[in-house]
């Protein structure tokens, strides 16, 4: 049954019945408990994107891995992170498995794409909280904008002491929003004086209202009792 | 110590931050400080900074009263946020500030808030003060002191509101049963049962509803006084039904009424008589034999009032006995009554499917000679959302009598989403019966709406 | 792109140094007839001006203590029409036209957006315009994943934005059941039961060309690639195939559609609106699955529980419990007016963005225990379920590029 639904799942187009397809999704609940059938449920699934399918049958597939996908599939998965129609359905699955190498696969990623996908790649990076990306994060601030807006944002979601000195340093709005992130994530950890700092630094008179307003309560965030 | 400047722009002064002292030598936190300084900000967007940390920072009576000192020196509109934050901080420590700024402000929406915070904060010593506000203020302050009365805290309130009642001109009386009700002040009832038999009609109309939310069996025999007193028409009908919501929270359904037959069997004939209709409405085996007793009787008044109250039952499970009543009974409009009450039971919800409910609707409709029945089953129809209840309703949209009802039926059976998506064909089809034949300009929209799987969000009452 | 880069302010300071040409003020600027004068109205702009978003903008360009003045949509067709009845109302052609969101909120002369587009775009907006120091209002449901929620709740607090949640029937539809709890008769409230449904799908849906009214890459913003197709976008209230509400990319069904309204009626009537469930019991009775939230008090929500009927409360009649007041909205209009008073005095309105969240997080929960086909434990402090690699996977899915939160 499995294997028709897969030779279906090869020729599956926009257009055709979900419904061809729900052995497989039950199959990711019944293979739960069972490693080797889940172990071979990924490795099928995996097969199919190195095969010439249609775009429809990896983005099916891309959505299965993001639920059962683990190291032997993030290499198939990284393989498609430079190409702009499957990109995104790529990290879909990755940005979703939770091991260091789907995280590695990520930032490797990072050189060999276009600008657009590299986009795509810090901001699930950032969803991840990969602390291990800060440093090139970081080094990304003063490039083109894009880029620099992207890796703020990610920097603001990683939220680590290391995140909040690279961003220190930029002068692209976004890394404000960012550096708030980080000092509300260090305030919680007791980091007051850290957090206290940024704060500082973002309450001056060249700052619209908004964000004086915004610093002014993470001081006095920084002074409440708790 | 690190020293950092704050609010640069933002306030007129510079305020400068002992961070690592956090706390000053008379004991009030030093975020205290730059609070109060925060609330006296001519921008609103500065002072909600300062409001926030009132509502939810430095617990404590200290920091409260500090921010509640703040009250007299402030603007109206930092006045009214203040009394806000306070009142959500829910501190009474801010009491005695509320006080006094509510007895030395003119400023209209000032004392409105300040009432409100009593609400809160206030204690049986603000009784008298939101009483004579209740009674004599203006309406916008009468409102609020009401609402605050509702929620004002103390184990005593509530004796002590009841026991004024009798004290106060009616309308005032009015609103504090309000009070008490809101209040759910169960020690109250018994001076609520006496306002229940009171001269003044809208006190006992209040009074009465009161109890259909507070009462329990105990005090049955006191509000069918309140049915005796109600003037015959909508207040003794209202009545009746604050009896029959008492005796419908008892757990078990066969003896609901058991208290309610009790007390009537106290009374008077004559007496008896008028409480038939309330024995109606709440059902059950003891009320059903002193009905069928009056049905019974030779007596033409007794018998209709039987019908009646027959009529009044407040289930299904009466439906086999409507209809004999509705087949056989001499009277024309006996039998119309009974018909008619047929179809307002037939299709109330219980144990039956829906089936067994519309078969019974169907069957009281086979039986109606008259298209004002007939109009009546249809709206009842709609109260069973099935496509069984959408295919009886149908036929009659093409006859000129019931077609208006049919549409306005099948519109509120294709209003329930559930019910009409599964069913989309069929009731597209019935829609565009309803759009073709309606006349009315509400019901078409619903349809054409219902069509294109657009809501319609039906008008509060 | 935007059609004028004159603003309210910079007109303002214009006009007070332009004293060589005379100038006209109108009534309307300086306010009477029962009408602030302009300094004192709420600048407002829309973005998604469908069918929901039309209904809103129809609420709060009623209102004379508004003054609208931008639209964003996608569909040219929807913006004109729209810009169509904001002129006609104030008798001018001032209201802006801006395909891209981005255009309406970096613009300072506004005050608060609504917001009602499509599920999946509602948190990214949401966060930008709470960066750029706007107040918003945001159709229900306010988010598509459960990263979103807290995100969204962040932002708001972060920069002081008064946020509402869009679900005018929590207070509206279940006054009933809702004076019922708080009001004490129903004693202590143990449970609840919520029917609603179903859940969204996949979405395979054949390609055809877009048409030329709409800037189909930018409707689908953060989602996934797909082809273009009428059935895909539609704002159509139904969630059986032919809308946007029926699909995973873009809605969680009517779980969420409708469950925004039912969840959060439900929650606020056993008062766990400022909770989230402690666990997420899946069971199955009578050939039916259903599941039962319990909350950190004790109380339980059910969802599609065989035998209850939706928003059926069960308490302890018998015990006699004080009444508490029922919250409600502030200022008049209903949830608009509710949220324009908010904006003013700057308080929390009534579907404040985090209960807001707390009710979704209820039908994203749901969703998640439904699809797993199992119980789940949920951590609110840390948002995450502890310890459970396999439903943590489903707290967020990933953005299509350049979109981030």
């Amino acid at each position: 049954m499995l294997e028709q639904t897969f030779e279906a799942l090869k020729k599956y187009d926009w257009g055709q019945d979900p419904k061809v397809l729900k052995p497989i999704n039950d199959a990711l609940i019944s293979t739960r408990e069972d490693d080797a059938a889940r172990k071979q449920l990924e490795a099928s699934l995996t097969a199919i994107l190195t095969d010439n399918v249609p775009r429809a049958a990896k983005d099916f597939v891309c959505r299965k891995l993001r639920t059962i996908g683990t190291d032997h599939s993030v290499s198939a998965l990284a393989s498609l992170l430079a190409d702009k129609d499957l990109s995104h359905m790529a990290r879909y699955a990755l940005e979703r498995i939770p091991t260091s190498g789907a995280a590695k696969a990520l930032r490797d990623a990072l050189s060999n794409v276009g600008e657009a996908q590299q986009v795509g790649i810090i901001g699930s990076l950032g969803v991840r909280q990969d602390a291990d990306s800060v440093a090139i994060l970081g080094g990304m601030l003063e490039s083109s904008s894009p880029l620099s807006k992207a890796a703020a944002c990610a920097l603001g979601a990683i939220q680590t002491a290391a995140a909040a000195r690279a961003l220190a340093n930029s002068k692209h709005p976004a890394a404000i929003d960012a550096s708030f992130c980080c000092a509300e994530a260090l305030l919680a950890n007791g980091k007051r004086l850290d957090a206290l700092a940024i704060y500082s630094g973002l309450a001056g008179d060249e700052q619209p209202k908004q964000i004086r307003m915004a610093a002014t309560r993470g001081k006095l965030a920084c002074l409440a009792k708790k | 110590m690190l020293r950092v400047r704050m609010f640069a722009g933002l306030l007129s002064t510079l305020i400068v931050l002992p961070v690592a002292k956090s706390v000053n030598a008379d004991g009030v936190d030093q975020l205290v400080d730059v609070v109060v300084s925060l609330l006296g900000d001519n921008d609103k967007e500065i002072r909600a900074l300062g409001l926030e940390q009132v509502r939810t920072a430095s617990p404590g009576e200290a920091a409260t009263k500090a921010f509640a000192a703040t009250l007299p020196n402030l603007s109206p509109a930092a006045q009214v946020g203040l009394l806000k934050a306070l009142t959500a901080r829910g501190d009474n420590a801010a009491r005695s500030a509320v006080v006094s700024l509510l007895n030395s402000t003119v400023d209209t929406n000032v004392r409105v808030e300040a009432i409100r915070a009593l609400g809160d904060l206030g204690t049986s010593a603000d009784l008298p003060n939101l009483l004579q506000l209740l009674g004599k203020g203006p309406m916008t302050e009468r409102t609020v002191a009401k609402t605050s009365l509702a929620r004002l805290p103390g184990p005593g309130v509530s004796l002590e509101l009841a026991s004024e009642l009798a004290r106060v001109a009616a309308t005032t009386r009015v609103a504090m049963i309000e009070v008490l009700t809101t209040r759910r002040a169960l020690e109250a009832i018994p001076q609520i049962l006496v306002a229940a038999v009171s001269s003044e009609s809208q006190v006992r109309k209040a009074a009465m509803a009161s109890l259909g939310k507070m009462a329990g069996p105990m005090h049955v025999a006191g509000m069918v006084q309140g049915v005796l007193k109600a003037t015959p028409g909508s207040e003794r009908a209202a009545a009746e039904k604050q009896i029959m919501f008492v005796c419908a929270r008892a757990a078990d359904s066969a003896t609901r009424s058991a208290p309610l037959v009790a007390a009537v069997k106290k009374l008077s004939p004559q007496q008896r008589l008028t409480m038939l209709s309330t024995l109606g409405r709440v059902g059950g085996s003891d009320a059903r034999s002193e009905i069928e007793e009056a049905i019974k009787s030779r007596d033409s008044t007794r018998h209709s009032l039987g019908i009646r109250a027959i009529s009044n039952w407040p289930d299904a499970s009466i439906a086999p006995r409507l209809m004999q009543l509705a087949k056989t009974d001499p009277h024309s409009s006996h039998r119309t009554t009974a018909l008619r009450a047929l179809i307002r039971v037939a299709p109330l919800s219980d144990a039956r499917t829906d089936d067994q409910r519309l078969t019974l609707l169907k069957q009281a409709m086979a039986m109606a000679s008259a298209d004002r029945e007939r109009v009546l089953a249809l709206d009842r129809a709609r109260a069973i959302r099935t496509t069984a209840a959408l295919r009886f309703i149908l036929p009659y949209v093409s006859r000129v009598a019931t077609a208006e009802q049919a549409c306005l039926s099948i519109v509120e059976l294709a209003h329930h989403r559930t019910l009409r998506e599964p069913h989309k064909a069929e009731f597209d089809k019935a829609l565009d019966l309803v759009i073709k034949t309606s006349k009315n300009a509400t019901v078409i929209d619903r349809a054409e709406r219902y069509k294109k799987d657009q809501t319609w969000v039906r008008p509060n009452k | 792109m935007g059609q004028s880069t004159t603003t309210r302010r910079r007109f303002l300071k214009t006009a007070s140094v332009a004293v060589a040409a005379p100038y006209v003020i109108t009534s309307t600027a300086l306010g009477g007839d029962g009408i602030p004068p302009a300094s004192d109205r709420i600048v407002m702009g829309g973005i998604g001006i469908g069918n929901m978003g039309r209904g809103d903008q129809g609420n709060f360009l009623g209102r004379k203590d508004v003054q609208y003045v931008a639209v964003s949509d996608v569909r040219r067709g929807v913006r004109e029409k729209s810009k169509g009845k904001v002129d006609a109302k104030y008798k001018n052609s001032d209201c802006q036209l801006y395909n891209d969101f981005r255009e309406l909120i970096a613009r300072d002369d506004i005050d608060a957006v609504h917001i009602a587009t499509p599920d999946h775009w509602h948190a990214i907006m949401v966060i930008e315009a709470c960066r750029a120091g706007k107040d918003v209002y945001c159709q229900k449901p306010e988010s598509r994943t459960l990263r979103e929620g807290p995100l969204m709740v962040a932002a708001a607090r972060r920069y002081s934005r008064v946020v509402s949640g869009g679900s005018q029937r929590v207070l509206q539809d279940y006054r009933k059941v809702v004076n019922s709890c708080w009001g004490g008769e129903m004693g202590t409230i143990k449970s609840i039961n919520v029917n609603v449904g179903p859940l969204s799908k996949e979405c395979n849906l054949p390609g055809s060309d877009a048409p030329d009214d709409i800037d189909w890459d930018l409707w689908l913003g953060p989602a996934p690639w797909a082809p273009y197709n009428a059935a895909r976008c539609s704002g159509s209230f139904s969630t059986s195939g032919n809308s946007w509400r029926s699909y995973i990319d873009y809605s969680g069904g009517g779980m969420t559609d409708w469950g925004a309204h039912h969840f959060g009626g439900a929650t606020f009537a056993i008062d766990v609106r400022e909770l989230q469930p402690t666990e997420v019991v899946y069971e199955e009775e009578g050939g039916k699955n259903y599941l039962t939230f319990r909350y950190p008090n004790g109380k339980l929500l059910y969802h599609n529980k065989p035998g209850r009927g939706n928003l059926s409360a069960e308490g302890t009649p018998d015990e006699t419990i004080d009444a508490k007041p029922v919250p409600t909205y502030k200022g008049t209009g209903g949830i608009y007016g509710d949220f324009i008073e908010c904006v003013k005095t700057r308080e929390r309105p009534f579907r404040d963005i985090e209960l807001a969240v707390n009710t979704v997080t209820v039908a994203h929960l749901g969703i998640i225990a439904y699809t797993l086909q199992r119980s789940l434990k949920w951590d609110s402090e840390n948002q995450q379920f502890p310890g459970d690699e396999e439903a943590n996977r489903f707290l967020d899915r990933a953005r299509r590029e350049p979109w981030q939160l």
